[in-house]
């Protein structure tokens, strides 16, 4: 990738509040149409990073380029990005055509380009007819648009969005997820979004930075992540993942033998004899049957239906196992709490996790 | 019982309302007399103390110069308590609460010895005159304009300012067509009540006016020392009540505004 197609950098970026570290050196490159997704708990800093790239704040150390430009010490309404706040922020006094056209209005642009330009943004997001309402007479999904609209309609070279979908019901926010991505996939804007909805990380995003305490944990593409955790944060965060600790009592060829105490499993991992290991495991990964079939000895302790899936809660000596199984037949429902079953998983399920 | 202490409840209401009213109703009533000396109640009705009130020269003159130093301290005190509060506003914790109460001071500071202050201050620079009492009016209504101008801004929600930077408005544009249009009912009622109180001020102006330019309550104190035609304050009271009420409206009529407008 050429650096020129770079739309946001972030060079070793660090944020303090009042001596409390709330970025630490933190690097990011966001190549040009890119999703970006900074995704964490609440109080992890990714807020506060979306807010040194509009300029809200300043990094207290590093330097932030959009588009090439160094706009570390550049005020935002300098900056070439435009934003979607969680809560909307439409000008209230403004009706939706004159907050569509704000921005335009604030570059310059002569009026009558603006109100068609204006116009265009409003029919783009699919609320032409509403251009001499006020935001107190729309609804939470109707002023969502328009505040997207209003940020797309200057053609930024970077769009942040600061979970934006947050303030909405659940049907209406996956509705306007794929909206969102298929705006973006067409207008092939740059975009940085920050959430603390995984699911949301993982459907819009090209690519997700999972951040903890300030720093970045992992970045990588959804399935990356989401497949090949690093950190046991990162397994647990992103989904829900099965933890297992044993120490390592053969190792060879890139593979190794552990022992869990109730049982050994084979996992790809390049360690030493005597190594303490922890890995994950998906629970959709993990295969449940019969005693016979082999595997893990475990006990149903709990089944939960949940219409696409069947979650089944497993006593394993003293450790709990969580598996999904999908409701594509019958066979997930035909166990009971209470039966002895086995559980195991391919190799390639268990992902071993950096100690940390 | 619940009933007895209703009653009592609004009886000490209705006499606190009585000792606050009673005196400027009588005022009122007083200053449609016809009698020519303090009767009460009054013998018959008539507009006379208004009309001699009008014809009066240094009354008239002395209720224009009011307005005059009114509304030009008020507009001082507006501009200087916006930009005060917006300041404030921005500061957090200790530093919010130290500046809250500077910029209040001069209400719980006594009048009449900042009015001394003042005339002592003015003769060493050698200053004074009309603008030394706009000057003193404005200090004096600046508190009130920044308290309403805060409490208008600490409602208005500062991520509104953000998304005008975010499209490219910088700090005066984003003042004048995001922040002021939202907050205005405020701003204007803090410059309403700077008004009123620069109106009705006697302390301070008893040091700082002098002859050429006298306000309305100056006037009114100066015609107590002398017997005969002592209606024609009646008048003047009247008239200075009605003012106040019909400002106290607006005020009332504003900050419903505010209200309505922040949901």
């Amino acid at each position: 990738m050429a650096a020129g197609e770079i739309d946001v950098r972030l060079e070793n970026v660090s944020k303090s509040f009042d001596r409390v570290e709330a970025v630490k050196d933190v690097s990011v490159d966001i190549p040009r149409g890119q999703f970006f997704s900074l995704l964490g708990p609440s109080g992890c800093g990714k807020t506060t990073t979306l807010r040194l790239v509009a300029g809200f704040e300043h990094p207290s150390a590093g330097a932030i380029y959009i588009r090439g430009a160094a706009v570390t010490r550049v005020p935002p309404y300098r900056r070439d990005y435009s934003m979607v706040f969680q809560n909307f922020a439409l000008f209230p006094h403004l009706t939706m055509a004159e907050n569509v056209a704000f921005g335009l209005r604030m570059r310059r642009v002569p009026g009558p380009e603006r109100a068609r330009r204006a116009r265009e943004a409003l029919a783009m997001v699919k609320l032409e007819g509403l251009a001499e309402r006020y935001p107190r007479q729309l609804s939470g999904g109707q002023q969502q648009r328009v505040a997207l609209a209003r940020a797309l309609v200057v053609q930024p070279a970077v769009l942040l969005l600061d979970e934006p979908l947050g303030a909405l019901d659940k049907k209406l926010r996956e509705e306007m997820q794929v909206e969102l991505r298929e705006l973006q996939h067409r207008l092939g804007t740059t975009t940085l979004f920050v959430t603390h909805d995984q699911e949301e990380a993982l459907t819009m995003s090209d690519r997700i930075a999972i951040m903890r305490d300030g720093v970045i944990e992992q970045i990588g593409q959804p399935r990356e992540v989401y497949e090949r955790p690093r950190t046991e944060f990162v397994a647990s965060f992103l989904g829900v993942s099965n933890f297992f600790d044993g120490r390592i009592t053969a190792a060879a060829n890139g593979s190794a033998t552990v022992d869990l105490g109730f049982g050994q499993a084979v996992l790809s991992h390049r360690g030493t004899v005597g190594e303490a290991v922890r890995f994950a495991v998906r629970p959709e990964k993990v295969r449940l049957g019969q005693i016979s079939t082999g595997g893990f000895a475990a006990q149903v302790r709990e089944i939960v239906y949940r219409g696409v899936t069947t979650h089944i809660y497993l006593d394993c000596h003293g450790n709990e196992v969580i598996v999904f199984l999908q409701n594509a037949s019958s066979d997930a429902l035909a166990w009971r709490i209470g039966d002895a079953v086995a559980f195991s998983w391919e190799r390639d399920s268990a992902v071993v996790l950096d100690r940390g | 019982m619940i009933r007895l202490g209703h009653i009592l409840q609004n009886t000490i209401a209705g006499i606190a309302f009585l000792l606050i009213l009673g005196p400027t109703i009588v005022v009122v009533l007083v200053s449609f007399s016809s009698a020519e000396t303090f009767t009460f109640p009054p013998p018959g009705l008539s507009l006379r103390w208004f009309v001699e009130f009008f014809q009066a020269d240094n009354m008239t003159s002395a209720f224009l110069f009011s307005m005059r130093v009114g509304a030009t301290s008020a507009v001082c005190a507006t501009v200087l308590a916006t930009l005060a509060a917006r300041f404030v506003v921005r500061q957090r914790g200790v530093t919010s609460g130290l500046l809250q109460s500077l910029f209040t001071a001069p209400l719980v500071f006594p009048a009449i010895i900042l009015g001394l202050a003042l005339l002592l201050f003015y003769r060493t620079i050698n200053f004074g005159g009309p603008g030394g009492l706009i000057l003193a009016h404005v200090l004096i209504g600046m508190p009130y304009a920044f308290r309403l101008v805060l409490a208008s801004l600490q409602s208005f929600n500062q991520t509104l300012e953000e998304a005008a930077q975010s499209l490219g408005a910088g700090p005066f544009r984003t003042f004048f067509l995001v922040t002021l249009p939202i907050i205005w009912p405020g701003v204007l009622s803090g410059g309403l009540f700077a008004f009123i109180v620069s109106f009705g001020e006697l302390n301070v102006a008893l040091f700082l006016t002098g002859p050429g330019y006298n306000t309305l309550p100056i006037e009114i104190f100066g015609y107590l020392q002398f017997p005969g035609r002592q209606l024609i304050i009646a008048a003047a009271s009247t008239l200075q009540v009605a003012m106040i009420i019909v400002l106290a409206l607006t005020i009332e009529r504003l900050v419903g505004l505010a209200r309505i407008g922040k949901s």
